[in-house]
């Protein structure tokens, strides 16, 4: 198993989604907290049975993009992002779902799970707003 | 002579009080817990790998690849399920069993919950029955409990409750913001509420500090020893003896009979090499679930059905808590961040509801971690993604409240503990298959409560309130209870009130299992009480 089960564009491809899923404004989204790098972290451990499953998930949002505004998704304007996200969410809901729970889940777990870098959803939502001993 | 005087088969709720209470009075014991020590040491403190929300695995056991079961699903579908999976129905596995881990409420039950069939009569299908003691026969040991585990509560606050001789050994919890909104809405209603009584040192007891309020109560072992399990209170005791041996990662295979069923030795696994140990008796106190498959493992020639199951008892009854409860939302921050959070009861709604049978206490919530919020307390329509669901936690987060409880159990007969035919675990022990649901009746009795807290929420001012029905399920898991059950009749339960199994003079049942009924409480500190009085006659009798 290695990180590069996914291509360089299904990479960057995620990343754009998870940026839709839980965009950046005043404070982080899930890229930049990590959510990305807990969700392969998943893919190599507890996941490693939906590495396809993602593979395939991404291709299809490429293939919506395209078909939908002839560029790739991680291209599109995030407006543009959020309607083709809308086309997966309809036509392809379990993979969505699941894209959707897990960037949920490193978005908003304990940092060590790696997808809350610096607690940025946790001083968001104002749990340990101030840290806390552990 | 025997290697022991008894073995006692799990550190839990139960079998950490029986070691200890036999070990002082002078028998040697020795303690089997398949467990470990210490358990999750390297990521104790994962949100998504914990007793509670056990995604991708959990921090107290059993282990995830060696301990399968086969659930049963109400269609019929059956399949194989891991500790930390839907549908496994697990508690821990550990030194302090659930005790570790659990969130330390600390219910007595109610006159009434040992007159269930009595009080209500026995609806069709079930198999609701009296217990064989009553509140005052248990109400000695409830004392022992709160005293020597370490309980803090409000004396006399709960005007429901049975009565008790002494006060709490420790002060309740502090109130905090969503409390004082939470009192406001009950005294409109005219419901009565207390702070909850926790099994948590408000001030520091026994040697230990107090609660450093780091609100990972739930399903994480304490960071500052200041939660009460068997592990850090019962256990201790019984190794300081001298007379007790502990042994960790030792998983019980069998209970050895005599053609008279008593018992003679016990075997278990440990690094996976069987040893078997000879003893005066043995307590199986591996919990309800594991109890049961244990004597229903444990079949001879003279008892080919499992021991203690002449008459087909073992493993029926299976039951655990429904939970019900609503979500509000408020129109200012009530969260304070401070552990533990719970910190507000009414058992207003445990009896003497309107054609209803029993019902259960409502209580606010544990602080709920962020994951678990965003997984459990979004409203229903409400999109979990893009820049409003984002928008909605940043929001909301500190201002949503849970009230929720265990509503009483209807047990019945079908829900059930039996012995896979096929799948067997890392030792070839034959595994646990769950099936069946919990009465009917249990669901009309949450869905009223559900209502109940609604209507608090509402009157607590929450200017959104929502609940969901809840679904008939098998309910067993962290609250599991019921499948060896004390009675008088042998044809019907399968131990006496001692937790002693019928026609056997040396073999024991002493964990959740004994429960006819599980109240609409918690169970813990009846486990706990239970095995204080089974324990006291134990070493009574050998004198
Ligand atoms: C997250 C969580 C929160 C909870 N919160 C509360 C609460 O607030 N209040 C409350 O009252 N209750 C609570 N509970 C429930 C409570 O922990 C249980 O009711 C209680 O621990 C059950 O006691 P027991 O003695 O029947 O079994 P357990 O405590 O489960 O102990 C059984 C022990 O036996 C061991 N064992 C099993 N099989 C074998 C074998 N074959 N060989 C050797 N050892 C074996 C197990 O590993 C385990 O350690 C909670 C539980 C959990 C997990």
């Amino acid at each position: 198993m290695s990180i590069f089960f996914l291509t360089q564009r299904q990479l960057s491809t995620l990343r754009a989604a998870a940026d839709r899923i839980i965009p950046p404004d005043e404070t982080a989204g899930a890229a930049e907290a990590g959510a990305t790098d807990f969700i392969l972290r998943l893919q190599n451990n507890e996941l490693s049975a939906h590495q396809t499953a993602y593979a395939q998930g991404l291709n299809k949002i490429d293939e919506q993009a395209t078909t939908q505004f002839a560029q790739l998704f991680a291209d599109l304007a995030p407006a543009q992002q959020d309607i083709v996200l809308q086309a997966i969410e309809r036509n392809h809901a379990i993979f969505f779902r699941m894209l959707v729970e897990h960037t949920l889940e490193g978005f908003y777990a304990d940092p060590s799970n790696g997808g809350n870098r610096d607690a940025v959803s946790w001083k968001m939502i104002g749990y340990r707003a101030e840290g806390g001993i552990w | 002579m025997n290697d022991f005087d008894a073995i006692v088969i799990g550190t839990g709720a139960a079998g950490g009080i029986v070691a200890a209470v036999l070990a002082e009075a002078g028998q040697r014991v020795l303690l089997l817990e398949r467990g470990a020590d210490n358990p999750s040491p390297e990521s104790p403190r994962d949100h998504l790998r914990n007793q509670r929300l056990s995604i991708y695995g959990h921090n107290a056991g059993p282990d995830i690849s060696d301990h399968p079961r086969i659930a049963v699903a109400p269609n019929g579908t059956t399949s194989l399920v891991h500790p930390h999976e839907p549908g496994y129905q697990n508690n821990a596995a550990c030194v302090g069993g659930g005790t570790r881990v659990y969130g330390g409420m600390a219910w007595r039950f109610m006159p009434q919950d040992f007159r269930m069939a009595t009080t209500y009569g026995i609806p069709a299908g079930s198999s609701l029955a009296d217990w064989p003691i009553t509140y005052d026969d248990l109400e000695p040991f409830y004392e022992r409990a709160e005293w020597e585990i370490g309980v803090s509560g409000a004396t006399g606050a709960d005007k429901f409750a049975g009565p008790r001789k002494k006060p709490y050994p420790l002060p309740p919890v502090d109130s905090n913001p969503e409390r004082i909104a939470l009192e406001r809405g009950a005294a409109k209603l005219g419901l009565n509420t207390f702070p909850i009584p926790l099994l948590i040192n408000t001030i520091p007891y026994n040697n230990r500090p107090a609660c450093g309020k780091c609100g990972m109560c739930i399903g994480f072992a304490c960071p500052t020893n200041s939660k009460n399990g068997t592990q850090n209170t019962m256990v201790p005791r019984a190794l300081a003896t001298g007379r007790c041996m502990l042994v960790t990662g030792a998983m019980a295979q069998k209970v050895h009979t005599d053609p008279r069923g008593n018992a003679t030795a016990v075997s278990y696994f440990v690094n996976d090499k069987l040893q078997t140990h000879t003893a005066g008796m043995v307590i199986c106190s591996a919990g309800a679930i594991e109890s049961a498959r244990l004597l229903l493992n444990s079949a001879t020639v003279h008892h080919p059905h499992g021991l203690g199951n002449d008459f087909d008892q073992v493993g029926r009854h299976l039951q655990g808590h429904t939970y019900t409860g609503a979500f509000g939302v408020m129109p200012e921050p009530i969260f304070d961040g401070q552990g533990p959070g719970v910190s507000i009861a009414t058992t207003q709604f445990n009896h003497h509801n309107p054609s209803i049978v029993g019902g259960g206490l409502l209580a606010n919530e544990f602080i709920k971690l962020p994951a678990l919020f965003i997984k459990w307390a979004m409203p229903p329509g409400q999109p979990r993604w893009g820049l409003a669901a984002k928008q909605y936690a940043r929001e909301n987060y500190r201002r949503t409240i849970h009230v929720q409880g265990p509503t009483q159990d209807i047990p019945n007969p079908e829900a059930r503990v039996t012995i896979d035919p096929q799948i067997r675990d890392r030792w070839g022990i034959p595994v646990a298959r769950l099936s069946g649901t919990t009465h009917p009746e249990t669901i009309r009795t949450a869905n009223f409560l559900r209502h109940r807290a609604e209507e608090w929420l509402t009157a607590s001012g929450a200017k959104k309130v929502w609940s969901y029905p809840p679904q008939l399920q098998l309910s067993a898991g962290q609250h599991q209870a019921g499948t060896c059950r004390m009675g008088n009749d042998p044809k019907t339960s399968v131990t006496n009130s001692w937790g002693q199994i019928h026609g056997c003079e040396n073999l024991y049942v002493i964990d959740g299992s004994l429960h006819p009924t599980n109240g609409g409480f918690n169970p813990a500190l009846t486990i706990m009480a239970l095995a204080f009085r089974s324990a006291s006659y134990l070493i009574d009798r050998d004198q």
